[in-house]
Formats: structure tokens, sequence, C-alpha cells
């Protein structure tokens, strides 16, 4: 106790002289060497802080224009003047809404029509052809969606819907679902996409105004040749108009494409597709189609392009019907036949301009009945952007029993929406 | 019918057998690039352990690449696939993508490489974007490659990447991509010195392409012959576009080799400006076969124009 008392007046008694020694009057000399002393400090801590601060600056600034221009150096002076472009925003509002929502697209098409063909005749002068409303979105990491749904007459329809794996094992890629089965080229291309105001005639007669289109599997592969090729095989429902077999029954198509590139500039496409499946008449309908496609298209430049496609298609349609004689002693009968339907077109689509195509086509369709419908067709195309679409077409047909008739077709169409690329 | 079917399943159980024999492969990461400029950046960080491929050409419009089937043989064996992003690809990429039948470079793969991750981008548009504004790229002005700083950025980028799917050789590539981006990085400041005359210099040019360097070597840019992204212009938008040249007296009208020269002749000639048509992309022109040749062949022809 007595220890601790004498600390503590020893710390007092120290603290108190300290004090008091601070506190004594100081000489004048003093003073003046203190403020001396005093303003040096300021000094030198003024310019401390102002090359710390210039430091901070120079710093700021290099990390302002890397954040401008991504990885400027300190020196990159100047700050760069724009007219015309938009200012920024955070990229991420866009990242969101592809989230959220799938893509839609709306594509309308309309069509007027003149003259005496009975195709056209069979449709108002005038009229919203069809109004397709496509769907597309990741549906998780294994596959894609796609719809396509039209709008024709007040009617809607699944054009297309199906899911697609890009990358299953073993490299295959496929599709399940409703879609337009890879039989030839054109059968494939959205109406939108034509490169005329309606389909060949072959396809219209020999495939019916749908096309081949149908609900199942297909699954493609790449074929280790050395030129580019792929082989598809779809197992489908055996559509009803176009095959109509029994429930348990399907269709099969098997297709292989083979791909060229002549030059940088121009390529050549072959395509054989056969698809077979039982029909309601007891028998099998058998479909071929080959199709040929020449490309020229010189890059780095957008003002000329040709493209020359000819398909050559083939129906069977075997059937064997039991016949029951009127008189009942007479004993039925088979009787076995097949319907031979064969049809060949041929186009060209000549750019001449930035966003105009002049364009021809040939037509030829034999009948089972061994009649032929046989046309040809001039068409001009206008495209103002990649969206908008104006079409005019002169067709002159010369059919079966009816003989030459004409028609004068006017198209417009536009795309609204991120309509995604096709399939080249 | 039925023996054609049969034989189209045999030939695709024997394509797919022989597909994980990786029949093509050479041993070396397979790397195909959607542009030239970005598969020759690929080959200086993926050295000897990487072949690069590059699809379009240095000559083409990457916006208008045709999605050949012959890109998809190339895809179908990548191990990693570079993209330029921000939607510039969005015309051609995606169909090419869902035919190659291979998973590891679909989106969301690790060989699923946008590059536009790797650097900050312009001209981001404001509010609602629709057509009316033209082709318009909703996340910003995808072609960056023309800044060799962005180079840099993706240099070093790639050497990560590279390292993640061929962890073998990943100091190889990490220290190729630091030699790289160090070598974009002097090849920025040469350009730097070459146009630092021009600062501030007034220019038209066609398409967006050019921005982000115009914007690092501090050029001005007073107008563009297309209206508006994308779009075709009119006799309107030309005489309005004369116009503005003559009163900001822009001398030069720099414009990519692709676009519609007879256009940019006219504008050139009615304004009494040079009209300098340079290469945009590695590889389109004699004499810019490599990247850093083709910034040094746009930065050279823009001075030399300038220089009357």
């Amino acid at each position: 106790m007595k220890m601790s008392f004498a600390a503590v007046a020893a710390v007092l008694l120290l603290c108190a002289t300290g004090f008091f020694a601070q506190v004594a009057q100081p000489s004048p000399q003093d003073l003046q060497q203190q403020i001396q002393a005093l303003q040096a400090q300021m000094q030198a801590m003024a310019r401390d802080y102002q090359a710390k601060l210039d430091e901070l600056q120079k710093q700021l600034e290099a990390l302002k224009s890397q954040q401008q221009a991504s990885g400027a150096p300190p020196s990159q002076g100047g700050v760069p003047q724009y007219e015309g472009t938009a200012p920024p925003l955070p990229a991420s509002a866009t990242g969101a809404n592809a989230l959220a929502n799938p893509a839609i697209s709306l594509i309308p098409d309309m069509i007027a029509s003149g003259g005496n063909d009975p195709y056209w005749l069979g449709q108002p002068n005038a009229y919203m052809r069809e109004v397709e409303i496509a769907f597309s979105a990741a549906i998780d990491p294994y596959a894609n969606a796609f719809a396509a749904l039209s709008l024709e007459d007040g009617q809607l329809n699944v054009e297309e819907g199906y899911a697609a794996f890009p990358a299953l094992w073993g490299g295959f890629s496929a599709k399940l679902g409703k879609f337009k089965a890879d039989f030839g080229k054109n059968n494939q291309m959205h109406s939108h996409t034509w490169f005329q105001a309606d389909q060949p005639l072959a396809l219209r007669e020999i495939l019916g105004e749908e096309g081949f289109s149908d609900t199942g599997l297909s699954l493609s592969h790449l074929l280790p040749t050395p030129w580019t090729s792929d082989i598809t095989v779809e197992v489908t429902s055996g559509r009803a108009d176009l095959f109509g077999g029994s429930r348990s029954s399907l269709a099969y198509l098997a297709a292989w494409r083979n791909y060229w590139d002549l030059t940088d500039n121009s390529n050549l496409e072959a395509q054989l597709s056969l698809s077979a499946g039982k029909n309601a008449q007891n028998g099998t309908t058998k479909l071929g189609n080959l199709s040929v496609t020449y490309r020229y298209k010189p890059i780095g430049n957008r003002r000329e392009s040709f493209i020359w496609r000819t398909e050559y298609l083939r129906k069977d349609v075997d059937f064997e019907n039991v016949v029951t004689p009127d008189d009942p002693s007479q004993p039925s009968y088979l009787v076995e036949g097949a319907d031979r339907w064969k049809g060949a077109f041929s186009y060209v689509d000549w750019q001449f301009a930035r966003g105009w195509f002049l364009g021809t086509r040939g037509d030829w369709v034999r009948h089972p009945d061994g009649g032929n419908d046989s046309g040809g067709a001039l068409v001009l195309t206008w495209f103002p952007s990649e969206f908008q679409k104006f079409r005019l077409q002169y067709a002159r047909t010369n059919y079966a029993g009816i003989g030459m008739r004409d028609a004068v077709v006017f198209e417009y169409g536009f795309a609204i929406g991120p309509h995604g690329a096709h399939p080249f | 019918m039925k023996r054609l079917f049969l034989i189209s399943v045999v030939l695709m159980t024997a394509a797919s057998t022989m597909a994980p024999l990786q029949i093509f492969a050479s041993g070396k990461l397979q790397v195909v690039s959607t542009l030239p400029d970005f598969a020759w950046l690929a080959q200086q960080v993926g050295g000897d352990f990487a072949q690069v491929q590059s699809l379009a050409r240095g000559s083409q419009d990457p916006h208008f690449v045709d999605p050949k089937p012959s890109y998809l043989v190339d895809l179908h064996r990548a191990d990693a696939l570079l993209l330029d992003g921000m939607q510039l690809e969005i015309g051609w990429l995606p169909p090419l993508l869902q035919q190659c039948g291979n998973p590891r470079i679909q989106p969301g793969s690790p060989g699923y490489v946008d590059l536009s991750q790797f650097i900050t981008p312009i001209e981001v548009p404001v509010g609602g974007v629709d057509r009316s504004m033209g082709d318009i790229h909703p996340m910003g002005n995808p072609h960056y490659h023309l800044d060799p700083y962005n180079m840099a950025l993706i240099a070093e980028g790639l050497g990560g990447v590279f390292g993640k799917l061929d962890p073998s050789h990943a100091a190889q590539y990490a220290e190729n991509g630091r030699k790289t981006a160090a070598a974009m990085r002097d090849l920025g400041e040469e350009i730097a010195k070459m146009l630092a005359p021009l600062k501030g210099e007034p220019v038209v040019t066609y398409h967006s392409t050019l921005d982000y360097f115009f914007l690092r070597y501090g050029f001005h840019v007073v107008g563009f012959v297309e209206p508006k992204a994308g779009i075709k212009p009119s006799p309107v938008s030309l005489m309005e576009l004369e116009q503005r040249m003559k009163e900001k007296n822009a001398k030069l009208l720099i414009t990519e080799a692709y676009q519609d020269l007879k256009t940019a002749r006219r504008v050139a000639g009615d304004t009494g400006a040079t009209l300098v048509v340079i290469p945009s992309y590695t590889g389109g022109a004699k004499g810019a076969e490599t990247y850093p040749d083709l910034i040094r062949f746009i930065a050279n022809a823009i001075l030399e124009a300038s220089r009357g």
C-alpha cells in the first residue's frame, strides 16, 4: 500500500513539474524560433500532401480512362467527342429481359392477286395470308425451344413447335415435337423466307398446301467425310393427309445432305431425302426428293448475289383395295395399284443492288393420270431493310384440262421482334 | 424403304462411335473464332498447343456471314469457340451451334467464350431500344477489336480460359497471355504516338465499326454515312451529312472496304474530303495479314490521307 502511494505521488509530481515548466514564460527569441519551426513543418506537410494529392489525381485519371475505354494508360488524356451515337446504359437490362421472356416475333404476310389462275381465284383478292408468331428461348442447359404459330383465316395452327437438343452424346443433335420435315430445301422454309410469293407448283400439289411437316423425332449427325456431309433420320406420326395409315403405323424419313465450298464466294449443296409410311389404302406411300442448290455470294459485298435451286420430287401411293362385286355369287378380289406423282421446279434469284432481287421460276407436275401442269414465274423483290419486303410476281401456268392461266401477285411482309437466323 | 432406314441407322451408329475417337483432332487445343482478329490473338496465346481457325474472313462484313454447312465441321471438333458477342453474330451463329452437335461449345459450357466479357463496351443505348434506331446492338457497340488495349485485356483473359480448358499447359498460356497483352499495349502506344498530330480531327465514317479506334486516339466523329446503324443512306440523309461535314470542316471520310464505296466516293467528292478505304478485320487487305499490321495499316492510311 505504501509502495503504491509513493508511486502515484511520484507520477503526480513529475506531471506537475512538466506542466509548470510548459506554463513558465518563454523568451521572445524562443517563441520566434518555435514559430519558424512550425512554419517550416507546415510547409513540408503542405508539400507532402500536394505530392500525395497529385499522385492520387493521377491514379484516378488512369482508372477513369481505363473504365472509359478499357486499359488506357494514364498518359491517355482527352475526352472523346461524339455526335450521333447514343449515351451509355448498364448492359444488364437486356440480360434480365432475356431470362424472363422468350424472344417473340410477329411476321405478317399480306397478299393481293389478280388474273384468272384458279389457285389465286380461290383466295380473296387481297388478304392476310398468314401472321406467324414465333417464340424461341433456351429451356435449360440441354435444350432450346422454338415454336412458330401461324394465324391463318382466323385459325391458329402450330406450324412448328419443338425442343431442339443441340448436343447429345456422340455428336448427335435432335428435334422433338412438330417440325418441317427435312424433305428438300424448300419444304423447310417458312413462307416469309420463300423466294417467290407462293410455293412451287410441285410442292403444293404433291405435298399439299401445308407442305411436309409432322410430329416426331429428328436425329442428325455429321459424317466423317472429307467434304461436309450429314445424315438425318426422322420418325414421325405419319400425318393423316400425306400418309394416313393406322394409329400404329409411323412414317420414316432419311436425308443425306452434302455441301462443298467451291470458292470463298460460291458453294454447292445437294440433298437426297426419302420417306415412307403406311397409308389408309393398305399400301405404302413413298416420297423422294433430290435437291441441288448453287449459291454465289461474294464475301465483302452485300450488293450482289445469286442462287439457283432445283428440286425433283416423286410420290408413289401404293394401294390394295378389296373389291366386293355387286353380285354376291362372285368372290371378292384384290385390286393393287399405284398413283405416281412426279414434279420438279427450278428457280434463280439474282440480287442486282442492295435490297433488290430479280428472280424466275419454272414449274412442272405430272399427275397420276398422266396430265401435266407446267408454268413459269417472274419475280421482283425489294427489301428496304432486312425486316420489310415488297414483292411483285407474274406467273403463267398451263393446267392439265384447264389451259393457260395468268396471275399477278403482290406480296408485302414484315418482321418485328428479334426473329433469329434461319438455317442455311 | 425399311432397308434404307436401317442403312441410315447403321451409318449414324458408325458415326457416333467414331466421334469419341476424335478422328479430326491433332492433339492440340482446337479453337474456332468467329472473327479473324481474335483467331490471330488466340494463336499468339495458344502458341504451339492450340490450333486456331476463323469462320469469317477479314474482308467480310461480320454482321452478314452465311452460316455455311462447312463451318459445322470446324465447330463439331472445336474445344473452344471464341465469339465477339454483344449480338454481332446473332444472324448466323445460332443455327450453326444448333446443328454442330458439339456440347463443348454450347452457351454455358466452358468452351463457349464470349470475348466481350473482357472489355467495357461503349455506346450502350439508353432506355427502350427498337428497330426505328436501325440495326442497333442493345448491348453496345460490338466492334471493340480495333482498340489494341481491348485486345490486351482479351489476351490476358484468353490465357486463363485456355488454361482451364487445357490445364497441362496452363502456365504457358498464362505467360503467353501476359506477353501478348504487353505487345498489344506497346502497339497501342506506338499508334498513339503516330496519330498524336490528329487528336481532335473531325472525321466522318460509314458505320460505327471504328468507334473504339476513334475514341482511343481522340478523333472527333461528326457523322456517319449510314443515317442509322445498318440503314441505307437516303438522298436527304446524305445532303444533311454533307452539310454537317462542311460546317465541321471534316476532311476525312473513313470507310470499311465492304461498304457501298460508290456512295462514300460521292460524299467525299461533294465535300472535298479525302476518302480513306480501310480493311477493318485482320486479313481484310494485303499488308493487313496480322492484327498489328491491320492497326498500323489503318493508322498509316488515315495519317497519309490527312497529309493530303
